[in-house]
């Protein structure tokens, strides 16, 4: 189930493309925009172009839910105290620097067009 | 959510107490024994109050049953900042306040930001924001305070969710019937 839900993404986003709502309302980036392209250029194994799209996905949240899934799928092998500990850090992060991230990037400087979306 | 409350009901057999601090914070659960250590070890002193975990009623600490206080009972608060400072025993159980052993809420922080990432939607970031402070109310051992952020985060990611999933319903539906006025035309 879980495996299909993850398929049927990954060839809506490759093929298709996922809209946000909310930049279309608003204008403004959310932390997820750039998102669906980030991941197809990750498919086109194009990682500079995928941080380039958005960085905070690939740098954070990929590595995130990883090591998450890792966890969930072999919960005996892996999830030892040090790991669970490194997980609750990363998740921190991952939360803290997606409120900084959607700060940021709308921002309208020069300086931050790297974080926007192309 | 809940998995403080089972970690208490699962010490229901006793009764089990959370002391009051001065400053409003509560520390516990803790049973009539291990009160009894902390007043000899005088980190909790006879002008104190308990919150009974099973009622919920409020008493001076001078009227749980079986607590035994002794001659003399240094400051509190100095005790606290000692145990705070120390962590060699935070294994034990006798080593409440504030040196690892707080109640576990659940924060909700896993959700809010798949919330946040797939359903492209600010209204995640409320979530994180609250999710975030869960932790610091459970560690300060404001569980009240931790449980009503825990419910907002989760009500927020849930919000955040349920637009997505009405946005893509409506932006589907839409592609479909332009889509489809292309085919009739």
């Amino acid at each position: 189930m879980v495996c299909l839900a993850v398929l049927v993404y990954f060839l809506i986003v490759y093929f298709v493309g996922i809209p946000c709502l909310f930049h279309q309302l608003t204008g403004l980036h959310c932390p997820g925009c750039g998102g669906t392209r980030a991941v197809r250029c990750l498919i086109q194994a194009d990682f500079l172009g995928a941080v380039r799209q958005n960085a905070w996905i690939v740098l954070l949240v990929v590595p995130w839910l990883g090591l998450l899934g890792m966890s969930k799928v072999f919960p005996k092998s892996v999830a030892t105290k040090k790991w669970e500990s490194g997980l609750k850090i990363l998740t921190r992060l991952t939360a803290f620097s997606a409120v900084v991230f959607f700060v940021v990037r709308n921002i309208p400087l020069p300086i931050f067009d790297s974080l926007r979306p192309y | 959510m809940g998995s403080g409350f089972c970690r208490l009901e699962r010490r229901g057999s006793q009764l089990t107490y959370f002391v009051i601090d001065k400053d409003g914070a509560s520390y516990g659960p803790a049973t009539v024994e291990v009160l009894n250590q902390w007043i000899r070890e005088g980190r909790v002193d006879a002008s104190a109050q308990v919150d009974e975990v099973e009622t919920g009623a409020r008493i001076p600490i001078t009227q749980v049953p079986n607590i035994s206080f002794g001659s003399t009972s240094p400051p509190v608060q100095q005790n606290f900042n000692q145990y705070q400072q120390s962590s060699q025993h935070s294994s034990r159980e006798s080593n409440y306040p504030r040196a690892g052993n707080w109640v576990q809420v659940e924060n909700h922080l896993v959700k809010a930001i798949l919330a946040t990432v797939f359903c492209c939607m600010p209204v995640g970031i409320v979530s994180i924001v609250y999710a975030a402070q869960v932790d610091g109310h459970a560690r300060r051992g404001d569980v009240n305070e931790a449980h009503r952020v825990a419910d907002l985060a989760d009500t927020w990611a849930n919000w955040s969710i349920g637009l997505a999933l009405i946005g893509g319903c409506l932006y589907f539906g839409f592609a479909m019937s332009i889509v489809g006025a292309g085919v009739a035309r």
